[in-house]
């Protein structure tokens, strides 16, 4: 049993790197990024091309991936969201925007490098490291404390600097903010960056283990959404508890009950949680003056 | 004016975003679309000009779920590799239309009837996975058009009970699958388990070894497993609780395997045998899982993918398309089925006469391809070029580099 939770923690640590893009994006732009398992399979594959250039070391391949993701979640920004946000709180083009910017660059990946899964060969800690009757794979301890971290990081910017200050005043109300001189805009393209390097970083950690292929991030996409549900989508922190709880019952489910179950109930606790608690565990409900 | 000029750049601004954003979307699925999506994607000869013309239409995924790993490619190569080396031969001109079915068994449906009805196809190859195969079952043999299906393994796709039957496959079934791999896995009282994905090929695993299972009298646990489920350390520790020491593993998709072997490494749980289907026969598996994931496997296939005529077929393949296969058994199996059909047009005269095409496919015999000698591969009663003698079956395991190797046919308990 303590072998799933653990396993449950670690795993869903991953769900909560890549759900920390999604709260941040949603706090400052009211929008959830429906391409970002486009961005972790193009992450992944762009690892894979600087595979080669050995005189790059590990940490400086993983950089160059952040940064151009970085640029890419900008692009996504620029391209998919911002014509269609701002006009009305009831313009949902973005969401149709960007799950075609997502199909568009899937079909560009699979087309281009084929379906084949491919290894990456670095980035990777093999072996497994055993405590008592627990045995954790390396890898996803690796994953553990980078999500931990990077998550971390983001959590005390926001709280402590500058920037994190205004980051706030625009999730707070976007209008208010721009009285008060800040550039909105800039907060918000940043948001989507930001949301990337740890989305890239745990692309390729994970593509590490799994292989680099297409169909890296849609496995991973419904989960980390879970995650931000579960937790909020207004609380970047947060979101290591909603990936911890949904890694935990999944894991526990499928070992208790058989996968058939354990892959379905981290999705009936999310149902669960919409139906009774929908501002999620950390979120506040908000109220409406009539 | 300062005030216009402010209102004049936040009314155009917003306009030439909008442009920016559809001139680059625009841009992005022409590229995207170039090579896939479609139902009518592509079509081109090959083969004997001035022979026996036929229209060879070629179905399966492109895009979608299984587009990754069972895409059309494989088929398509296959075809060609055939129809290089024996379009002379028989004097048979190709030309082929391939289409995506987009990993959809709906899509499929509709495809082939474009195909048959509109496109007027000779010969049906493909789908790629059991549930297009399935789908589109009824359409084909009411059409009445050969039909060859080197990919699809599920049970009940080959229904003789259907008469005039125009389906003739050249892979095996999974329930020959289950015959061959249960005799073997049961031996000396083993505990039993079988992890299977939850599409339709596992599904079909599924049912053929609960009824293996069931005929011995044995027990069988099992553990359905989503295809790309991030992690499966759950699944793994549930047999090895259960005490299972003896593992099959059938899933669609290499990478799938590799994350199991990977949890049963990382698990330190250690069962023998441990057997899986051909689908970890390539790079789709090795290129994920580690040698120490694989050092306890065996992969059952029903040819013998390490005999010098199919690796000189694999080596035909890598100088054609410049990489290795990523299932040389596809590629085997539809290269046999194609040089299957030619032998009988080339019999008949015209692939046009359908129903004469059909009758001469179950009347070859002495039929050999890659190596092995089928001798009579079909009947009127039998669809199937292969069957669950255990003696004609092979084991298979991967050396360090990731090599396959030859482990001798299945022996039995």
């Amino acid at each position: 049993m303590l072998q799933q939770i653990l396993t449950g923690l670690l795993i869903g640590s991953l769900y909560a790197l890549i759900a920390q893009s999604a709260v941040l994006a949603y706090m400052t732009t009211r929008t959830i990024n429906f391409a970002v398992a486009s961005v972790m399979s193009a992450s992944a594959f762009l690892a894979l091309a600087l595979a080669p250039f050995d005189w790059l070391t590990t940490p400086g391949r993983i950089a160059i991936v952040a940064i151009l993701a970085t640029a890419f979640g900008a692009v996504l920004f620029r391209v998919g969201v911002a014509p269609f946000s701002g006009s009305s709180e009831h313009d949902i083009r973005w969401i149709l925007s960007l799950v075609a910017l997502g199909l568009v660059f899937d079909d560009l990946i699979l087309n281009s490098q084929g379906g084949q899964v491919h290894r990456l060969g670095y980035a990777t800690i093999p072996g497994t490291l055993t405590i008592g009757d627990v045995t954790l794979s390396n890898q996803l301890i690796l994953i553990g404390v980078v999500s931990v971290s990077i998550i971390g990081i983001i959590e005390l910017a926001s709280r402590y600097t500058g920037i994190g200050l205004r980051m706030r005043a625009v999730a707070e109300d976007r209008g208010t903010a721009e009285l008060m001189g800040i550039r909105t805009n800039r907060i918000r393209i940043g948001s989507y960056a930001v949301g990337m390097i740890g989305v890239s970083i745990g692309a390729v950690l994970w593509s590490a283990q799994v292989g680099v292929s297409p169909a890296l991030g849609s496995p991973l996409l419904l989960a980390s959404f879970g995650a931000a549900i579960i937790s909020s989508f207004t609380s970047i922190g947060g979101v290591l508890v909603g990936g911890a709880i949904f890694g935990v019952v999944t894991q526990l489910s499928s070992y208790i009950f058989g996968s058939a179950i354990g892959q379905v109930s981290g999705l009936i606790l999310v149902i669960l949680v919409l139906v009774l608690r929908p501002q999620g565990i950390f979120g506040k409900r908000a109220l409406e003056k009539v | 004016m300062k005030l216009h000029s402010a209102r004049t750049r936040s009314y155009i601004r917003p306009k030439r975003t909008i442009l920016l954003a559809a001139v680059t979307l625009t841009a992005a699925l022409t590229l995207a679309g170039c090579s896939a999506g479609s139902s009518d994607d592509s079509a081109s000869s090959t083969g004997n000009p001035g022979g026996i013309p036929v229209k060879m239409g070629i179905l399966g995924p492109q895009t979608g779920a299984y587009a990754a790993f069972a895409g059309v490619g494989e088929l398509q190569r296959g075809y060609e590799l055939a129809a290089d080396d024996f379009s002379k031969k028989y004097n048979i001109n190709f030309t082929d239309e391939v289409v995506d079915d987009q990993s959809d068994p709906a899509v499929a449906s509709r495809a082939v009837q474009t195909m048959l009805n509109d496109d007027k196809i000779d010969v049906l190859l493909g789908p790629a996975t059991s549930g297009s195969a399935l789908q589109i079952a009824s359409v084909v043999q009411s059409t009445g058009r050969p039909w060859l299906s080197p990919s699809s393994s599920a049970d009940n796709l080959v229904d003789m009970s259907i008469q005039p039957n125009w389906l003739f496959r050249t892979i095996n079934s999974n329930a020959m699958a289950a015959n061959v791999v249960g005799q073997y896995l049961y031996a000396n009282n083993a505990k039993v388990g079988l992890i299977y994905s939850t599409d339709a090929f596992g599904q079909s695993s599924l049912a053929s070894m609960q009824a293996y299972a069931q005929k011995a009298g044995k027990d069988l646990a099992v553990e359905p497993l989503a295809a790309g489920a991030p992690d499966v350390s759950g699944a793994i520790q549930r047999l090895k609780d259960a005490g299972v020491n003896s593992l099959y593993i059938t899933m669609s998709n290499g990478a799938d395997i590799a994350a199991v072997t990977k949890a049963i490494s990382d698990a330190n749980y250690k069962p023998n045998p441990m057997v899986a289907t051909g689908q970890a026969e390539g790079p789709e598996y090795s290129n994920v899982a580690s040698p120490s994931d694989w050092a306890n496997l065996k992969i059952v296939d029903s040819r013998d993918l390490t005999s010098k005529p199919v690796q000189d077929l694999a080596a035909e393949y890598k100088a054609k398309y410049g990489s290795p296969p990523s299932r040389l058994s596809t590629v085997a199996n539809t290269y046999a089925a194609v040089q299957l059909y030619m032998a009988a047009v080339a019999k008949v005269g015209s692939a046009t006469n359908y129903e004469a095409v059909r009758k001469a496919m179950e009347d070859i015999t002495d039929f050999s391809s890659l190596g092995v000698d089928f001798g009579t591969p079909f009947s009127p009663t039998d669809h199937d070029l292969f069957d669950a003698d255990p003696s004609k079956w092979f084991l298979q395991a991967l050396d360090p580099n990731g090599n396959l190797i030859s482990t001798g046919s299945v022996p039995q308990g």
